[in-house]
């Protein structure tokens, strides 16, 4: 791993959480916003405006959830974070509601990890013990609390709209945005939505200090990010590392062997071939929510390409039209590929049906559902048209 | 957790008394008592939804249509151990397949099924977040890692006693 890890580290517990009580609010806001941290679940939205646009709502009631819903096929690292530093994931909560005005917080944790329920509740039984969470916090005039509440194994409730309405007990669909949950969004109250990792970078931000964090990474991606590494590889597992690092240093990293092609980011991801291999993990260039899955040369890309496809049919919720459609779509376009039976005209119709769900799509599911196929299409033609 | 062919309606009556009386009725808790219930009987059915649905004064239909969402809340006769095989492509590379057949063969079912005395249901799931452990499995919470056939069968056999 490299030298520029912590996120994984263990640190004293509510130091973070104190210093955040000295400072006001406003300061907190501008050092997570002069940090450039942004969103670690995938869509990399800046962690500080979204704090600064939660704190400005006017609301008496505001929640932080942390989305642990991790489901992104090849993505572990918020497993591993929640097995390691939970209690900084908390803390990061914690300061958070401070900024904003919360006092409730929730971890909404997806069905598949039910098993990690008992230890967070250990952990979180041991801050309330300790003062760092409940009523009064460190003798201030803090009160905040958070719950675990569990998913029930839907893909789209990672989406943070789909994720309030999971909370609420209804059906976990997308809804149209605006409003965006900083203004409305858990029972209609201003709600900061975030990823455990971003949740587990504030604590060390408001401890180390915005320059401090903004030295780590490349120009628009500051810090490091937590990649889940599997596949062909002999050194399969979660690595942090700083933004900007090239594809071809990840693998030499994992010890990856004899690599045909790296999918990054998932099944909503793309599939990069060996002639890619010096593109950089960072938002200007290839994001990730944490997915790297390494495929040698004995693999079949139209494999890749089948299990993704049928993997949104299976999660996509169905409630608009281009996702619903278009995923089946996409699924019958890989059959006539593997039967040789696709026209350059279906080709081309793929193309628009594509760019018509990346616009019409409520949610990011619909709208990155193709990128895989696009990407392996577009990377290994030959191979699959021959 | 018990489950039979037939659920009884006091069963359910008193199972869902039991629930709510650590939970109160706001709809937010509503997946949660869905969740206590597959936990305690397997899957829910049409007594279920009704009785749900007048405590929580919202229409059965709409319970079936909450529940229905999810596959973590199964609205079909399911086995008491859900055994959900990663069907995602890190899994896949580590032969995922092969722990499908052997497990199918242990059984006696296909995927999707159920066994005759409600024990196992099988079932195919995205990504259960161990690829680097791969291939997993899961049994109702409990997780399997690092597969072969032969752990699978040895794993499945150690259920059949349960």
């Amino acid at each position: 791993m490299p030298a520029a890890g912590f996120v994984l580290e263990k640190r004293k517990q509510g130091e973070a959480l104190k210093k955040a009580f000295e400072i006001n609010r406003a300061e907190i806001t501008d050092m997570i916003k002069d940090s450039g941290l942004k969103g670690r679940g995938g869509a990399g939205f800046p962690t500080g405006l979204k704090m600064y646009l939660c704190g400005a709502a006017a609301d008496t009631i505001k929640y932080v959830i942390c989305n642990a819903d991790e489901g992104e096929p090849g993505t572990f690292k918020d497993r591993v974070i929640l097995e390691t530093v939970p209690e900084k994931v908390f803390e990061g909560m914690a300061i958070t509601a401070y900024v904003i005005g919360a006092k409730e917080g929730i971890i909404y944790l997806r069905g598949e990890y039910e098993y990690l329920k008992a230890g967070l509740e250990n952990t979180l039984d041991g801050m309330r013990k300790n003062n760092l969470l409940g009523e009064k916090i460190l003798g201030g005039n803090f009160d905040f609390d958070i719950k675990i509440v569990l998913g029930a194994g839907a893909y789209v409730c990672g989406e943070e709209t789909a994720l309030i309405e999971s909370l609420e007990g209804k059906r976990g669909e997308a809804k149209n945005k605006p409003p965006f949950p900083v203004s409305s969004g858990l029972f209609c109250h201003p709600t900061l939505v975030s990823n455990v990792e971003t949740f587990c970078n504030i604590p060390h931000i408001v401890t180390e200090g915005a320059q401090w964090f903004k030295n780590i990474g490349s120009e628009k991606s500051a810090g490091t990010k937590l990649v889940s590494v599997s596949g062909d590889v002999k050194k399969p597992g979660v690595y942090e590392i700083p933004f900007g690092m090239k594809v071809k240093d990840l693998l030499k990293l994992v010890e990856a062997g004899n690599t045909k092609a790296v999918d990054i980011g998932g099944a909503s991801g793309i599939v990069i071939p060996e002639s890619q291999f010096d593109r950089e993990i960072s938002f200007e260039d290839i994001p990730t929510g944490g997915s790297v899955i390494v495929f040698d040369k004995t693999r079949k890309m139209i494999d890749v390409m089948e299990n993704f496809m049928e993997f949104f049919l299976d999660e996509s919720c169905g409630q608009c039209t281009p996702c619903r459609e278009g995923t089946k779509y996409f699924v019958d376009a890989v059959e006539k590929i593997k039967n040789g039976r696709i026209t350059d005209q279906e080709l081309k119709n793929l193309r628009d049906i594509s760019n018509c769900m990346k616009l019409t799509s409520k949610c990011g599911l619909g709208q990155s559902s193709t990128n895989a196929f696009i990407s392996i299409l577009d990377n290994f033609k030959e191979e699959l048209l021959s | 957790m018990t489950v039979s062919s037939k659920i009884s309606k006091k069963e359910i009556i008193n199972e869902l008394d039991n629930i709510l009386s650590k939970t109160n009725l706001e709809r937010e808790n509503l997946l949660c008592v869905l969740e206590e219930l597959v936990r305690k009987f397997g899957y829910l059915n049409d007594i279920m939804a009704v009785e749900v649905g007048k405590r929580f004064g919202v229409d059965p239909n709409e319970i079936y249509s909450v529940a229905s969402f999810y596959a973590f809340l199964p609205v079909k006769k399911s086995g008491k151990y859900k055994i959900r095989i990663c069907r995602t492509i890190s899994c896949k590379l580590k032969n995922a397949d092969k722990i499908v057949e052997a497990i199918e063969d242990e059984i006696g079912i296909k995927f999707g099924g159920t066994t005759k005395d409600m024990k196992f249901t099988l079932e195919r799931a995205n990504c259960l977040g161990m690829c680097d452990k791969a291939p997993a499995m899961l049994i109702n919470d409990k997780v399997y890692t690092e597969l072969t056939p032969e752990k699978a069968k040895e794993i499945i056999r150690s259920y059949k006693n349960k």
